[in-house]
């Protein structure tokens, strides 16, 4: 697994869809669930692959005829990595808000 | 419409990734409502997608990392090469050879040809230059990266030293260094410890006449009307109004010219080159030469011709020159045939610069390296 060049707040939602999902999830749900582009998230899920955080396969066999859907799911790894990643992300959001409240507080 | 542009975006991707993700977006789409999406969604995620995937990946280019910059320098080079040959023959023939007495019309397409070519290879250079950088960003040593940015800033310097008025005598003569320093780091690469990869081509017996055939026909063409040009059509088109039996008494007489030392030379260049070319086409035809693949024998044909071509000048110098001094005329050639015959050669040789650097590329696919690892 590598570790990712930037940590953009799109990639940040995706993982969190990942997260809380738990299991395999469609692509087309992580797009609805984000609430953005598949523009965004297509290209974001490919990068998350190739890095190793996150893996996909073809659906199980379900009734429904014609081409199969795509699953991801975060790895052993990439779910601690992530988790790991939106906390920092979560906390570095965090900080000019903690600033701004000490800041009034002082007002 | 939606599943057409899915699958004009999904040409467009690495060989290994294509059917995954068409798969993949076929079954977004079907299932677009079903997640409360639309379907040209998935459309416009499948062209970001399709212009950001890393292809240098080996999981969807099936091409090891390590053959990555290997494959474009290679194409790259043939592509400038290319450029290289058509701008050299462009300045031999003093921007193309212009007809002597020939129809108006039949002057002004020659000169649009020759416009297009010298447009063609300006492009191959661009695009050359553009697989140069990617074999230099992606290359793994740093020797690699300068051989091959020294492979575009040496030309780039003869080039620029060459056309602008007032550079400075050495900058060519810089671009010349630093294209030997580019050659010889090269070399020094190609012979490092990492072996070379090959893999073995091979072709049908069906794929291989036309090309053979063709090949051969092209070059029979090219010596006969060659041939033809130089004792006929030329000397005609150099003194209008005189037939060619007057022409070689006149020339015989005022310059004590003998045709048949000329035939003797043609008939060596004919021969010469259109043997060769039999050969390869009869090999090509036989049963066992199936590593004569499409793409090879049209660099040997190619090649042929284009050296057939540019070595024809030496051929008719002679008669040439005795047209000149017996006439009081300029001896550069004036038929048309001796005007389009050199960008035939430039493009045959040009052409087979860049079949040369397109090798396929060698493709593992992730079974066959589970297998080798």
């Amino acid at each position: 697994m590598t570790p990712l060049a930037r940590l953009t707040p799109a990639t940040v939602d995706v993982l969190r869809v990942l997260l809380d999902d738990g299991a395999s999830v469609w692509g087309m749900l992580v797009i609805k669930r984000t609430g953005r582009p598949a523009g965004s998230v297509y290209p974001i899920l490919e990068r998350l692959e190739a890095a190793g955080w996150v893996a996909s396969s073809w659906e199980p066999d379900t009734d429904r005829s014609g081409p199969r859907r795509r699953l991801y799911e975060l790895t052993g790894d990439g779910a601690e990595a992530a988790r790991s990643a939106v906390a920092r992300f979560d906390a570095v959001k965090a900080r000019p808000a903690s600033r701004l409240s000490g800041a009034e507080a002082r007002a | 419409m939606i599943d057409l542009l899915l699958r004009l975006l999904a040409r467009l991707l690495p060989p290994l990734a294509r059917e995954r993700y068409l798969e993949e977006w076929r079954a977004d789409a079907a299932g677009a409502a079903e997640a409360g999406l639309r379907r040209r969604d998935v459309v416009l995620g499948a062209l970001v997608l399709s212009a950001t995937l890393d292809r240098a990946l080996p999981a969807h280019s099936g091409e090891p990392l390590v053959l990555r910059p290997r494959r474009l320098a290679r194409r790259g080079l043939g592509l400038l090469t290319a450029a290289a040959v058509v701008l050299i023959g462009y300045y031999l023939t003093a921007g193309g050879i212009v007809p002597e007495n020939a129809p108006a019309g039949v002057v002004a397409a020659l000169q649009l040809t020759g416009r297009l070519v010298v447009a063609l290879a300006l492009v191959a250079g661009v695009i050359g230059v553009v697989h140069i950088a990617g074999a230099a960003r992606s290359a793994v040593t740093r020797t690699a990266r300068v051989s091959l940015l020294l492979a575009i800033v040496g030309p780039a310097t003869v080039v620029l030293g060459a056309l602008i008025p007032g550079a400075p005598w050495w900058l060519p003569l810089l671009g010349f260094v630093l294209v030997l320093a580019g050659l010889s780091t090269g070399v020094a690469v190609l012979g490092g410890t990492r072996p070379i990869a090959t893999a073995p081509r091979v072709a049908t017996r069906r794929q291989r006449v036309p090309v053979a055939l063709g090949g051969a026909a092209l070059m029979l063409a090219v010596v006969v009307l060659g041939a033809i040009d130089l004792l006929v059509w030329n000397p005609l088109a150099k003194v209008p109004g005189t037939d060619v039996a007057t022409i070689y008494a006149l020339m015989a007489e005022r310059d004590g010219f003998s045709l048949q030392p000329t035939l003797v030379m043609t008939a060596i260049w004919a021969v010469f080159w259109t043997v060769p070319a039999l050969l390869v086409a009869a090999l090509a035809v036989h049963r066992t030469a199936a590593a004569l693949t499409p793409r090879r024998l049209a660099i040997v044909m190619l090649a042929l011709v284009g050296a057939a071509i540019f070595l024809r000048f030496f051929t008719g110098f002679g008669i040439g020159m005795s047209i000149a001094d017996t006439f009081g005329i300029s001896g550069g050639d004036g038929s048309v045939i001796s005007a389009l015959l050199p960008y035939v050669g430039q493009l045959s040789l040009a052409g087979a610069a860049i079949l040369l650097g397109w090798a396929p590329r060698v493709v593992v696919r992730p079974a066959e390296s589970a297998v080798a690892a």
